[in-house]
């Protein structure tokens, strides 16, 4: 099923706020959120895979 | 078990990477670890006294006898007859109870010729024959010495025997 | 997904509900006014309705209220679908005596359509069809006011769910969840979280790749240091060698005594050899030794052991008849024949004994051969310290009389050896990889190389493993957020169209009254434009929000469910039921109404002038003793005159 319209609106919405993060991620991020409201559920899998490529500021490390 | 240290005995011999004394040649004139092992048996046996399972490490450093002493397997196994029979105090005439010995610790099957429990026993006379050894000399630093030490531990227990 | 009803069936159930079957077409008409008075199972109807909406279990004493009468012992509800064109049928068996309520499902695609055991509606509706969101499209007029009511979730909670916010919500828990078991998997390393403990990681880790390279630059400056000063004291070695080598008549001597040296280590090394050889033979180590491997030998041939006669002999006795000595065997002599053989050496035990004497008289000596070796090699350590008394003192001779020269190299050699002793010590310090060394050196990480690279491997890996956890962890919550910032504008915004689209239907339905959707939260918060805030309402007003707002919500749902209301308009004045009448239906693509008579002025009677093709008309009579009559058509339900039934 199509998402409603207003849910599409609010991904737009949220999305064009996140400026740090990539296109790639935005377009997995609907694709999970689609996915997720149609099937119902998703796999761990593609969960991480969207996780991976979620920019976050840098912090100490290696 | 085959063959067992007593404990400490790595220490005593300097024993490192499976080597006592540090020693480097090759070929039968090397010192191994099983020479100190029958070191220590001898004495044990001599004392006619065994030691206790916890003086013994956890583990076999050997199988069984290496190729340089292979064909001394049925002398130790008469020294054991013999030492128990004296722990035990059997007199030489009561041949059952001498029977019976020899039954318990010897099995011609076996690589060492002697029985499990046999093997046992072997292993706690050489960790009264390490009391011993311990008790008389003070660690030796190379190889020369010990065997000095050695020697001398016999034939001071030879005059002793003899006065 | 469409969803319509386009049927049902009761049998044996009470109230007028003993044989009904009643079919609504395949597509239904879009709008079925069933007129039926009060006490044929309106209620019954509804609720059953609930039921196979939600598949839920019913209670016994549900059931056994169900009951038609005694007479009967089970009975049946089926309530026919059509999901997306297809068909499809929830049917519910009861049996009145143990009050259980079984559900079986048909459904077209499967198994030829035949009934198979289970609520087994398609799962985004089963998801989906929760009591709440199920009480909101089959609607009990009295819900009208919990809708408005402060503390009910009802509103929002309907919007979540119709709308399919709820699986954006399951997403933001699977995010929580794949970080905590992260975490699970990676806590035997490292539980570092944040990011002070992170810092505290790289600084322990730095520590350990510092002190690495500090250790790696002494063992290279001792190792150069020892190489410049081994090239040195060759140097200096061969110095002192060419002038001593001009000491000639001493020379000689030195050449004689190393000459002598080294045959006295030749013969040290034979007779360390001869005691080793000595010392693998036991009966050479000592005499006492020899003596009690012979007295045995001699004890056994006294005590004629071992017998000849071994325990194989008797084994084989004892299965024979008869004895050697001729008399016969019984089961009895054989019995302690088997049980004495014990005593007996078996053959091995034999050998072994007799191998041992044989190895004895093979090998005579007096046992002395190891004491011997060992005098000798006393001998020749006693000669060695001698020789090299000597060849300290020759040097030191030579020395004195070599001049300033050579004294100042030797000093310099014994300087340098000393310095290499040193080097060497702490060259192993820094190298040795023996576990017992480095016990016995006190060598720790800080002071010992091969220690010091499985300490910064250990802390380099606890750091990657918390660096990455953390960023899991900063990337999950960032993820996290994204997710609850989406549902958050959603809701808001579906809320803000499902209020815009009440209101207008508010502003039509009560013309008068002005009456507006303030705002949506847990519940519905209502304004009117005279009177500011107004929070209680006449049950008319009520009800007529109560439709504005389902359709609202429903008309606009990814899932197009049926409208069924019981009593849609009994407490509107005329002209909202007029109103109500004319609006509320054209947002439905299905809607049952069940009316009684005195519904039907101003509300039924809005439909009379829509298509025909697209209202059904069933009026519902009672016939007495529970059955019914069920007629169709517009003009039986405009004449009908109802009576409740008693």
């Amino acid at each position: 099923m199509a998402l409603h319209p207003d849910l599409v609106t609010a991904l737009d919405h949220v999305l064009a706020r996140q400026q740090g993060q990539s296109e790639e991620f935005r377009k997995r991020f609907r694709r999970l959120v689609d996915n997720v409201v149609s099937v119902g559920r998703v796999k761990d899998a593609d969960v991480r895979e969207v996780l991976d490529l979620v920019v976050v500021p840098d912090e100490v490390g290696l | 078990m085959t063959f067992r240290l007593p404990i400490g005995a790595r220490d005593f011999f300097r024993i490192r990477g499976g080597r006592p004394f540090g020693a480097t040649e090759t070929g039968s004139s090397r010192f191994l670890i099983f020479d100190a092992f029958s070191c220590c048996l001898l004495l044990g046996f001599d004392r006619r006294r065994h030691g206790e399972k916890d003086q013994l490490e956890g583990q076999d450093f050997l199988p069984g006898y290496p190729d340089t002493h292979r064909g001394q397997a049925v002398i130790y196994a008469g020294l054991l007859v013999d030492a128990e029979l004296a722990r035990k105090d059997i007199a030489p005439e009561d041949r059952g109870s001498v029977e019976r010995e020899m039954v318990n610790l010897l099995d011609l099957t076996s690589s060492t010729r002697l029985s499990e429990a046999g093997n046992d026993l072997l292993n706690l006379y050489a960790a009264s024959g390490f009391e011993r050894l311990r008790d008389a000399a003070t660690a030796p630093s190379n190889l020369e010495d010990f065997l000095i030490d050695y020697a001398q531990l016999w034939r001071v227990r030879d005059a002793d025997a003899s006065a | 997904m469409r969803v319509s009803i386009t049927g049902w069936k009761c049998r044996n159930l009470r109230g007028g509900l003993r044989e009904v079957d009643l079919d609504l077409g395949s597509p239904p008409r879009r709008w079925t006014l069933v007129q039926i008075p009060n006490g044929l199972g309106k209620t019954t109807t509804m609720e059953l309705f609930r039921y196979g909406f939600t598949g839920a279990a019913i209670p016994p004493e549900v059931v056994q209220n169900l009951r038609a009468d005694d007479t009967v012992e089970t009975g049946q509800f089926e309530l026919r679908l059509s999901l997306d064109d297809v068909p499809c049928r929830v049917v519910i068996a009861f049996d009145f005596r143990s009050g259980a309520a079984e559900y079986s499902t048909a459904r077209a695609a499967e198994r030829g359509g035949g009934l198979e055991p289970g609520w087994l509606l398609p799962e985004g509706l089963r998801d989906l069809l929760k009591r709440p969101l199920v009480e909101l499209f089959v609607f009990d007029g009295e819900l009208a006011t919990e809708i408005r009511a402060v503390g009910k979730d009802r509103a929002t909670t309907a919007i979540e769910a119709l709308y399919r916010l709820d699986p954006i919500g399951t997403l933001g828990k699977q995010v929580e969840r794949l970080v905590d078991e992260q975490f699970k998997k990676v806590s035997s390393i490292s539980t570092a979280r944040e990011e002070s403990a992170l810092r505290r990681l790289k600084t322990e880790f730095e520590a350990a790749r510092d002190a690495h390279t500090r250790l790696i630059g002494q063992q290279q400056q001792f190792s150069t240091r020892k190489a410049v000063l081994s090239s040195r004291l060759a140097e200096v070695a061969a110095d002192i060698e060419a002038i001593m080598a001009s000491d000639r008549g001493r020379q000689e001597q030195r050449g004689t005594l190393q000459g002598d040296l080294d045959a006295n280590l030749a013969k040290v090394n034979e007779a360390v050899a001869s005691a080793m050889a000595a010392l693998r033979s036991p009966a050479q180590v000592a005499p006492a030794v020899r003596e009690r491997l012979q007295r045995l030998g001699d004890q056994l041939y006294t005590l004629k052991l071992p017998e000849s006669i071994s325990r194989e002999f008797f084994t084989e006795l004892a299965g024979e008849d008869q004895c050697v000595c001729g008399r016969p065997i019984s089961d009895h002599e054989r019995g302690v024949i088997v049980s004495r053989s014990g005593r007996y050496l078996a053959e091995d035990q034999i050998s072994v004994i007799n191998q041992m004497k044989l190895a004895l008289r093979d090998n005579p000596s007096d046992g002395r051969a190891y004491v011997v070796a060992c005098e000798d090699l006393e001998a020749r350590q006693r000669e060695r310290q001698t020789l090299n008394h000597r060849k300290d003192r020759l040097e030191r001779e030579m020395l004195a009389d070599g001049g300033e020269r050579l004294t100042a190299l030797a000093e310099e050699r014994d300087r340098i050896n000393a310095e290499l002793r040193t080097l060497v010590e702490a060259l192993e310090r820094l190298t040795t990889k023996d576990p017992d060394r480095q016990k016995q050196l006190r060598l720790g990480w800080e002071t010992n190389i091969p220690l010091c690279q499985l300490t910064e491997a250990g802390r380099r890996h606890r750091l990657e493993t918390a660096t990455n956890m953390r960023l899991f962890a900063r990337r999950s919550e960032k993820l996290g957020s994204i997710i609850r910032a989406t549902r958050s504008k959603a809701l808001d915004l579906l809320r803000e169209r499902v209020r815009q689209a009440t209101n207008d239907k508010l502003a039509v339905i009560l013309r008068n009254e002005r009456l507006r959707v303030e705002r949506i939260t847990g519940r519905l918060e209502m304004a009117s434009d005279r009177v500011g805030s107004k929070e209680s309402l006449s049950e008319g007003q009520n009800l007529a929000v109560a439709y504005a707002f389902l359709t609202s919500l429903l008309q606009d749902a990814p899932y197009k469910l049926p409208f069924v209301v019981d009593s849609p308009a009994v407490s509107l004045d005329v002209q909202v039921r007029r109103e109500v009448g004319q609006l509320i239906p054209d947002f439905f693509d299905q809607m049952i109404m069940f009316v009684i008579s005195s519904e039907r002025q101003g509300f039924a009677d809005a439909f009379y002038s829509r298509d025909d093709d697209e209202v059904a008309y069933l009026t519902i009579a009672p016939l007495g003793g529970g059955a019914v009559d069920v007629q169709r058509g517009k003009s039986a339900f405009r004449d009908f005159h109802g009576r409740d039934a008693s």
